[in-house]
């Protein structure tokens, strides 16, 4: 039921005031007041920790500068050891690359069998290393590296001579083969494969008809030694 | 939420009232001996529970009638158990008009910025202005009482294009309300008081203190509210007719649907005062004796009471013809309040002369909890009416 036209409330709304004890308009100045003073000690604090920041920058600033030549000085020894280091290394590799001949020279003397006159004892330079980049297909064009990546150098030892018949040449092959040239000369015999070792390059009749060595076979033998290592 | 910002600024947040659930109605200045009648209502699932009611000590001063009273604020606190967060005022004052009237009669009355004194107050009669029914009206403008100062400001000086149904407006010293009725016509009811009267008022709960005042209400309509929980009055559906007997006036009311359609003022009716003296002399009694005599049959006052009571029910009979007539409201009920005793021999001279059967309910009927009862409840229904209409009020808005 409307109790409107009964009700006639000569109270206006303004004038009607909150029974809470909390005021809403002494509260809100208040509220307000810590607020702003909250709002002033944090930009009060940040602004001292900005200062002595800044202070900070300036110190550790200047600190640097006095000590920019020192460093560089530094950086230069360090740069200058680092290259001594690089090529002290480099040294080690080669020295880890060394291979001695001798032994292997005087044990061919030993087996040299007395019917083969050596006119040739060549360990040749190595083959170029590939350029290619990996993964590049066969036939596309490619930017080739720098330099060589890998350390390790194939080595081969060619005997080139002349000889009577052909009995020495094979005296001379198996004596190769025999265990005192293990340590050395690498034996595959796998004609397939590309690293084959012994590999007859020629064994040919001298055709020459006047000299000392007419009428005998000239022969050309090339075998693998055990691959050079750049290598600490 | 309503939040005060200022003295004078407030700004209201979330949209719209809240449902006063706890609300301390109280009569002030109605003259009642050993204090002002206090009622606290609360609403526990849907059903309004009594929590307290007695007299509560009156303000340490009385209504001022001057501006140089009013400027001598007054602080008040109830006790404990009325201290709900909200308060109804309802105020007996002989400065104060209560009335239907025509929207146009408000609006000269408005613009002339004066305020009208209950019958109670006396003076001399001005039908001229505009139609009314059954006032008879004085014309004081508050500025001859108020102070040079506020001279200005007494001044009417307000648009009759302000005045809204239910807002209260200021003029000449004056504050206005007005409600529509919900019938034809420009019918509305209004009330009146002086703005000293009403600051002073204002200012009697202070804030931040259980209770403030959420209304401000006149003691004659809080009465007319004071029926909406009565259970025969909910039966009828809301269609009755009522006599208020107050203590030296008699208003008649008409309800239809729940809704105030009538309200008038009886005419020389010497209210409940004179009734009993009139009882007292004719009888030759004691004034003790009076409400025993009329509650018992062993003395007929009757031959006392007609004449006095005859011309009441004959315009409680002229409004029941009016509301059948103009507003088609058949064999509405009947009910009289306000009398602590004699209610009966009321009813009998409305039956013989009318044909009318007043019913008088209990004061507190309709309402749970332990209320008072009897002749004692009689002094409550202004703080009572003025709860419900504020309850009522808030809960529509």
């Amino acid at each position: 039921m409307s109790a409107k036209a009964y009700h006639l409330n000569l109270l206006k709304t303004s004038e009607r005031v909150s029974s809470s004890p909390v005021r809403i308009r002494v509260m809100l100045p208040v509220l307000a007041m810590f607020a702003v003073a909250g709002a002033v000690v944090w930009w009060g604090s940040l602004l001292g920790r900005v200062l002595i920041a800044r202070s900070s920058i300036q110190t550790l600033q200047s600190e640097i500068d006095s000590r920019k030549a020192a460093y560089a000085d530094v950086m230069e020894k360090m740069n200058l050891a680092n290259e001594l280091e690089s090529g002290l290394e480099q040294l080690e590799y080669y020295r880890g690359g060394c291979r001695s001949y001798g032994d292997v020279f005087t044990a061919l003397a030993e087996v040299m069998p007395l019917k083969i006159q050596l006119t040739r004892l060549e360990i040749p330079p190595p083959p170029p290393q590939s350029l290619v980049p990996p993964g590049v297909l066969p036939g596309r064009p490619y930017i080739p590296l720098w330099g060589p990546t890998g350390n390790v150098e194939s080595v081969s030892l060619v005997l080139a001579g002349r000889t009577p018949k052909e009995t020495p040449i094979v005296s001379l092959m198996e004596s190769l083969e025999s265990d005192t040239f293990t340590n050395f000369i690498s034996i595959v015999k796998d004609p397939r494969r590309s690293d084959q070792s012994p590999k007859v390059r020629s064994i040919r009749q001298d055709t020459s008809r006047r000299g000392e060595g007419s009428r005998m076979l000239a022969f050309e033998i090339e075998y693998r030694l055990k691959d050079r290592r750049f290598a600490k | 939420m309503k939040l005060q910002l200022t003295k004078t600024k407030t700004i209201e947040i979330g949209g719209g009232r809240r449902r006063l659930s706890d609300v301390v109605g109280v009569d002030l200045f109605s003259g009642v001996d050993g204090g002002c009648p206090a009622v606290r209502l609360a609403e526990k699932k849907g059903a309004l529970h009594v929590i307290a009611a007695g007299l509560v000590p009156p303000p340490a001063n009385a209504l001022p009638e001057s501006w140089e009273q009013a400027s001598k604020s007054c602080t008040w606190s109830l006790p404990q158990h009325f201290q709900s967060p909200h308060a109804a005022l309802a105020v007996s004052s002989a400065a104060l008009f209560v009335g239907q009237t025509t929207l146009e009669a408000f609006k000269a009355d408005f613009s002339a910025g004066s305020h009208r004194q209950d019958e109670a107050g006396g003076g001399t009669a001005d039908a001229s202005k505009s139609k009314r029914i059954g006032i008879r009206r004085t014309n004081k403008p508050a500025a001859e009482s108020a102070p040079a100062q506020t001279a200005t400001a007494a001044q009417p000086t307000a648009s009759t294009a302000a005045i809204e149904p239910g807002v209260p407006i200021s003029n000449g010293g004056t504050r206005f309300v007005m409600k529509k009725m919900p019938i034809d016509g420009d019918f509305v009811m209004e009330a009146t008081i002086p703005e000293y009267q009403l600051l002073w008022l204002s200012r009697l709960l202070p804030e931040g203190r259980r209770p403030t005042a959420a209304s401000i209400q006149p003691r004659t309509s809080a009465l007319a509210a004071s029926i909406l929980r009565q259970s025969a009055f909910a039966a009828a559906g809301g269609n009755a007719i009522a006599l208020f007997v107050e203590d030296s006036l008699v208003h008649i009311a008409g309800y239809r649907g729940g809704d105030l359609v009538l309200w008038r003022t009886c005419r020389g009716a010497p209210g409940r005062i004179g009734i009993f003296d009139a009882v007292r002399k004719g009888l030759g009694l004691d004034a003790e004796m009076v409400e025993s005599v009329l509650n018992d049959a062993l003395i007929d006052p009757r031959p006392v009471l007609e004449p006095i009571v005859a011309p009441i029910v004959d315009e409680l009979a002229v409004s029941r013809d009016y509301l059948a007539d103009k507003l088609r409201l058949e064999s509405p009920a009947a009910f009289v309040f306000g009398l602590p005793a004699g209610a009966g021999y009321f009813s009998a001279i409305a039956e013989e002369r009318a044909h009318m059967k007043l019913a008088a309910p209990e004061v507190f009927d309709g309402i749970e909890g332990e209320a008072p009862k009897g002749a004692e409840a009689v002094t409550y229904a202004g703080a009572l009416g003025a709860a419900l209409a504020l309850m009522g009020e808030e809960a529509d808005a």
